[in-house]
């Protein structure tokens, strides 16, 4: 899948944008404030329809067009299906447009304008849930090292996020069941207000059950294979030296406790003492129920649901320790960006098309060994966008054309003289040290 | 400063309560009534207070109605045997549209959701088990709302009933009539394709 056109109106830095994408890779570099992330930002949303950080929509319009009284905001996008593999190979138009409630309502109470939000597939409007899968992208940005670094939630909705993507009965389930929990948790909250028979509790176990059973079983088929893949990238950006493994930690561990915390073990063999469970969804339902009903006075005592797939964790382990307590930041990035890279992988093996690759300032944060393999993958991929304020750290590294773009304050120019700096010349020296720096292996 | 009469706000704040009206709707309606003709106004009044004043809950279906039995628990030519259950009443009126039900009816006054506040207890649940227990019931039909809430309200009651009654039977959920089937989302296909029936 590539983008071949893009167009963005009022949207953050951008008050109106046409940019016809080419295939490969294409740099955007600018100083900071002028527009590069917002740029990836569009992208992202067009795909996801959500945005980056956990801003309102009404946020992401372009602040010019708010105080002109007409909030109005518009992306547009034409995505090209790979010539390969794909069944439907005609090109799609995405476009998602904010515009004004026009009801008398429309205003809410501070006075801003409520926004009314529509999805428009080849120009037909659509839901939010026909809206997935239809752009596949894989972001990358600096903060993906709190995946690893960072409390549990993260990585749990890291997963949703991702599975969400590619089966839209997952989302579904999500959905149902974060609302279950919700009244469950609020009936739970009642009774230890009012008091009063708690059987009634359980009218929400046989919804909780179903909906998080399927959670489960698809986090762990997820979970199995980005572990596969990840084992295969991970010994490229470590030389070899180090074996990592992503592991499925389920609240509803059946048969074994969950272990919180690893023993920190080294050794060669430590693959065959961790395994990824393999659940059965009959067992885990029992399971479920199970755990329900033992733990009702408990969850009576704190007023909250202690048991199910809202609790699952992941464990990152290379050579059995685990990085979110153990690991070095060197070791903690190569984690991240492998669990990324298996990402891709993952995506291209279950829609059959290649995911668009969006680097915000990644590089700057790899040392030179890991920067030159995430360039070479970026170099061969089918389309990847980049952002940059220090276009020198990609002197000489790619080899196939790369087109660059230069950003100020939200006007995008082809800046056609940097592009050759970029591009290695096969017959030159290769790369000295000194030209790519960044830190040491952790 | 204020100019307006405290006679004409009392009123747009009392409107400002109603759901969906706002202050603004509030006082356009307010100053529609000021211009109306005397008797029209009088005639809007007294309904209100008959409103409040003629009505009571039925004691037997829980609906709203000018005496208790209501004119349907009261008429011996519905179905005794045969109880719908329902969130609110004006899903009685939404069934009775339809000319279809002979039964009689029992009114929840709402769906368990403790998110609003609303517990089992809060509901007619235990007078419908009552109910089920004193007369002569042959089938219970539940009427819910096919969301959360009302998916789940109808399993606790179904629980409840399952010890007092022979059946207790469930609306179906499928493709609505003029539909297209392209057009339907998984969700409701895959339950129509479930609920199917042989022809």
């Amino acid at each position: 899948m590539r983008l071949t056109h893009l167009s963005i109106t009022n949207f953050k830095n951008y008050a109106r944008l046409e940019l016809d994408l080419p295939a490969g890779t294409t740099i955007v570099h600018g100083d900071n404030a002028q527009g590069k992330t917002s740029f990836l930002e569009a992208i992202f949303y067009l795909a996801t329809t959500r945005a980056l950080g956990s801003q309102t929509d009404a946020q992401l319009i372009n602040w010019v067009a708010q105080q002109s009284g007409l909030p109005y905001a518009r992306l547009w996008a034409q995505a090209q299906p790979a010539a390969s593999g794909a069944t439907d190979r005609a090109p799609k138009q995405l476009e998602i447009i904010w515009s004004q409630d026009p009801s008398p309502g429309g205003a809410s109470a501070d006075g801003a304008a409520r926004l009314q939000k529509s999805l428009k597939l080849n120009g037909v409007r659509k839901r939010a849930l026909d809206w997935v899968g239809q752009l596949a992208v894989v972001l990358f940005v600096p903060a993906d090292l709190e995946l690893v670094t960072g409390p549990p939630s993260q990585r749990r909705h890291y997963l949703d996020h991702l599975i969400s993507q590619i089966d839209v009965k997952y989302l579904e389930a999500l959905h149902i069941y974060t609302r279950v929990l919700l009244q469950r948790n609020q009936h739970l909250k009642r009774l230890q207000e009012r008091g009063g028979p708690a059987e009634s509790l359980h009218l929400w176990d046989d919804q909780l059950v179903t909906h998080g059973t399927y959670l489960v079983l698809r986090r762990q088929a997820v979970m199995t294979q980005l572990d596969e893949l990840a084992q295969r990238v991970h010994p490229q950006l470590t030389g070899g030296r180090e074996r990592l493994r992503l592991l499925y930690r389920p609240n509803l561990n059946v048969g074994q406790p969950v272990d919180y915390q690893l023993p920190l073990t080294l050794g060669a063999d430590f693959s065959a003492t961790y395994h990824q469970p393999q659940l059965d969804g009959g067992e885990v339902a029992a399971h479920f129920y199970a755990r329900l009903r033992d733990g009702e006075p408990r969850e009576r005592a704190q007023g909250i649901t202690l048991a199910g797939p809202h609790r699952d964790d992941l464990r990152f382990l290379v050579d059995g320790v685990d990085m979110n307590i153990y690991g070095s930041r060197g070791q903690q990035r190569s984690t991240a960006l492998a669990l990324k890279l298996a990402e891709m992988e993952l995506m291209h093996a279950q829609t059959g098309e290649h995911p668009i690759l969006l680097l915000d300032d990644v590089l700057s944060e790899l040392d030179a060994e890991r920067r030159r393999y995430l360039v070479g993958r970026i170099d061969a991929h089918e389309q990847t966008l980049l952002t940059t304020t220090d276009l020198t750290q990609y002197a000489c590294q790619f080899t196939r054309p790369v087109c660059v773009m230069r950003v100020r304050e939200g006007i995008m120019r082809r800046d056609e003289a940097r592009e050759r700096e970029i591009v290695r010349d096969l017959t030159s020296s290769p790369l000295s040290p000194d030209q790519v720096g960044g830190e040491g292996l952790g | 400063m204020n100019s307006i009469p405290p006679s004409v706000t009392r009123l747009i704040d009392e409107f400002s309560r109603l759901p969906g009206i706002g202050p603004k709707t509030a006082s356009r309606l307010t100053y529609y009534l000021l211009r109306m003709p005397d008797e029209q106004a009088k005639s809007l009044a007294a309904a209100l207070s008959d409103l409040k004043e003629k009505t009571v809950t039925c004691q037997v279906c829980f609906n709203i109605a000018e005496r208790s039995p209501c004119a349907t628990c009261a008429d011996e030519a519905r179905d005794h045997s045969l109880i719908c259950v329902v969130e609110e009443p004006l899903d009685v009126m939404a069934i009775e549209r339809t000319r279809e039900f002979k039964g009689t009816y029992h009114v929840l006054g709402g769906a368990i959701n403790p998110i609003e506040g609303i517990l089992p207890e809060d509901l007619k649940i235990a007078e419908l088990v009552a109910r089920v227990k004193r007369e002569d019931i042959h089938e219970v039909i539940l009427a819910t709302n096919p969301n959360l809430e009302g998916e789940s309200t109808a399993a606790y009651i179904q629980r409840q009933l399952a010890p007092h009654t022979r059946k207790v039977t469930r609306l179906a959920r499928g493709l609505p009539i003029g539909g297209d089937l392209e057009y339907a989302d998984e969700v409701t296909l895959m339950r129509a394709i479930e609920g199917r029936r042989e022809m």
